[in-house]
């Protein structure tokens, strides 16, 4: 037994919940209604065109879409994490790219060929929804990381120069920074692997069992995506940091920015 | 030979120009010094002038943009840069504590380079005697100190290193009288009975003759030497 296909009256139904915030907003005059507006005619508009694009590769089936589609999404991924760490680091881009390609990749080639094994190996279907899942993992443990290492980092230069003037190489100068910035871009995947099945059933499991999914399947689906998010962020994180480092410090364990 | 040497020294510094835009703009150049084994050279100018840069090449925390500096005869870029800050160590003018107790700030690089814990240990407390800091701060938090004591504890851990010199930064600037007192009895006694070296950068104008020891000024991006006679006038 399947769902009931989604009409457009029912869109316009799950419209009117964003609606009621968007009337908070103006009750309690947060000025959101704007970006809220513009949030969900997004979310309308991109979903749609995602949608449909899919359509058309799934039915082509043909072996280039999915690396195209996939450095796509990289890219776009690569650009939001950016906006969001611009400044902390001096060339957080490329450090980004290169941190979150590794992650992402490395871990979607073992989901592919190790754990779903689809036929063929480069069946969009299967590879674009579970690296859209890694890579938005990937992107937040990359975000977060940057962000912190480039704050404590500024916030506590004294210390490390200190330590660094004792002849300490920068690893252990900055031991402390260095470990809270993965610790810190790690909490968000250890928290929804305590949580997951008790507060929060996840999205691709939900969708699974609304699209009438077997519950032991839909279960084991969501296990393979706990532990590949956790092991993307976890990864694509001390990548990061570990980029970072280098572009903080010159060979001579000097700071490279003043 | 001389301990330090420098040679056509010229540091810049990045800063914003009225406009908002970066530059770099010269705080020294061409500085030529040789400063003697086992004596405290102090370093004296006006604000600004780059004498806290100076300390911070001579660590190679920063290096020039050109000329050379010699270490007992060899550039200062010839020694691996991390045992190099080890035998010249830096002790910045803001007392800037690690995490943990005075103990745990005494022992921390020690242990780290794989020191015996028990002698490192003998030696914290000697250190901390001769520094004329009781024994008792051993277990207290290093942040719960007040800068006179904190400054000491400093000093402290860069000599837990056994350096060959310390680049002292204004040491004494935030201290209170007896507390500078205590420090530059200590420094003295290192020199004449250990051979300790030390470039130690003053605002004290009596600091040098207290201590005894060359004195050279850095001013308008050159080093000069201040020959004693002169240098009491001017610096009174």
């Amino acid at each position: 037994m399947g769902a009931q296909p989604i009409g457009f009256e029912a869109l316009g139904v799950a419209f009117l919940l964003v609606s009621v915030v968007i009337a908070i907003s103006r009750g309690l005059g947060l000025g959101l209604e704007r970006q809220l507006l513009v949030g969900a005619a997004r979310t309308l508009l991109q979903l749609s065109l995602v949608g449909y694009l899919l359509g058309w590769v799934f039915q082509a089936s043909v072996w280039y879409w999915t690396p195209l589609l996939l450095g796509g999404m990289l890219a776009a991924g690569v650009h939001t994490a950016g906006s969001r760490t611009a400044h902390s680091v001096p060339g957080s881009i490329g450090r980004l790219a290169l941190a979150m390609g590794v992650g992402s990749l490395l871990v979607l080639l073992i989901v592919i060929f190790a754990i779903l094994q689809p036929d063929p190996w480069f069946s969009a279907r299967e590879t674009v929804p579970i690296f859209g899942m890694i890579l938005g993992n990937s992107m937040i443990a990359a975000s977060l990381a940057m962000e912190r290492y480039g704050a404590d980092l500024k916030a506590r230069r004294g210390e490390v120069e200190a330590a660094l003037s004792l002849g300490l190489p920068v690893r252990q100068a900055a031991a402390s920074i260095f470990r809270g910035a993965i610790q810190a871009a790690l909490t968000p995947s250890i928290s929804s692997m305590m949580v997951v099945g008790v507060v929060q059933l996840p999205g691709m499991m939900t969708g699974q069992l609304l699209a009438g999914a077997d519950p032991t399947q839909a279960v084991r689906y969501q296990i393979v995506v706990m532990y590949m998010t956790t092991s993307a962020a976890g990864i694509t994180a001390a990548l990061t940091v570990l980029l970072c480092e280098r572009g903080c410090f010159t060979r001579a364990h000097q700071f490279a920015v003043e | 030979m001389a301990f330090l040497r420098l040679n056509s020294v010229a540091r810049r510094r990045r800063q914003r120009n009225p406009n908002g835009v970066f530059q770099e703009v010269p705080l020294f150049e061409g500085l030529n010094a040789e400063f003697r084994a086992g004596e405290i050279t102090f370093l004296t100018g006006p604000s600004g002038c780059g004498k806290s840069s100076l300390l911070r090449l001579l660590n190679r925390l920063e290096d020039p943009q050109s000329g050379v500096i010699h270490f007992r005869d060899r550039p200062l870029t010839e020694y691996p840069v991390l045992e190099l800050r080890r035998r010249l160590v830096l002790v910045r003018q803001q007392p800037t504590p690690f995490p943990g107790t005075v103990l745990d700030n005494l022992l921390h690089v020690p242990l780290l380079l794989g020191h015996p814990r028990r002698e490192s240990e003998a030696r914290a407390t000697a250190l901390l005697g001769e520094m004329a800091l009781p024994t008792e701060l051993l277990p207290r938090s290093a942040g719960e100190l007040s800068v006179g004591q904190l400054q000491r504890v400093c000093v402290a851990r860069a000599l837990m290193l056994e350096p060959e010199a310390l680049l002292l930064d204004e040491p004494t600037s935030s201290l209170d009288v007896a507390s500078a007192e205590a420090l530059r009895t200590a420094m003295q006694r290192r020199r004449d009975e250990n051979g300790l070296s030390a470039v130690w950068v003053t605002h004290q104008t009596t600091e040098p003759a207290a201590v005894g020891g060359p004195v050279w000024l850095l001013e308008g991006g050159a080093l000069t030497p201040v020959v004693p006679a002169v240098a009491t006038g001017a610096l009174t």
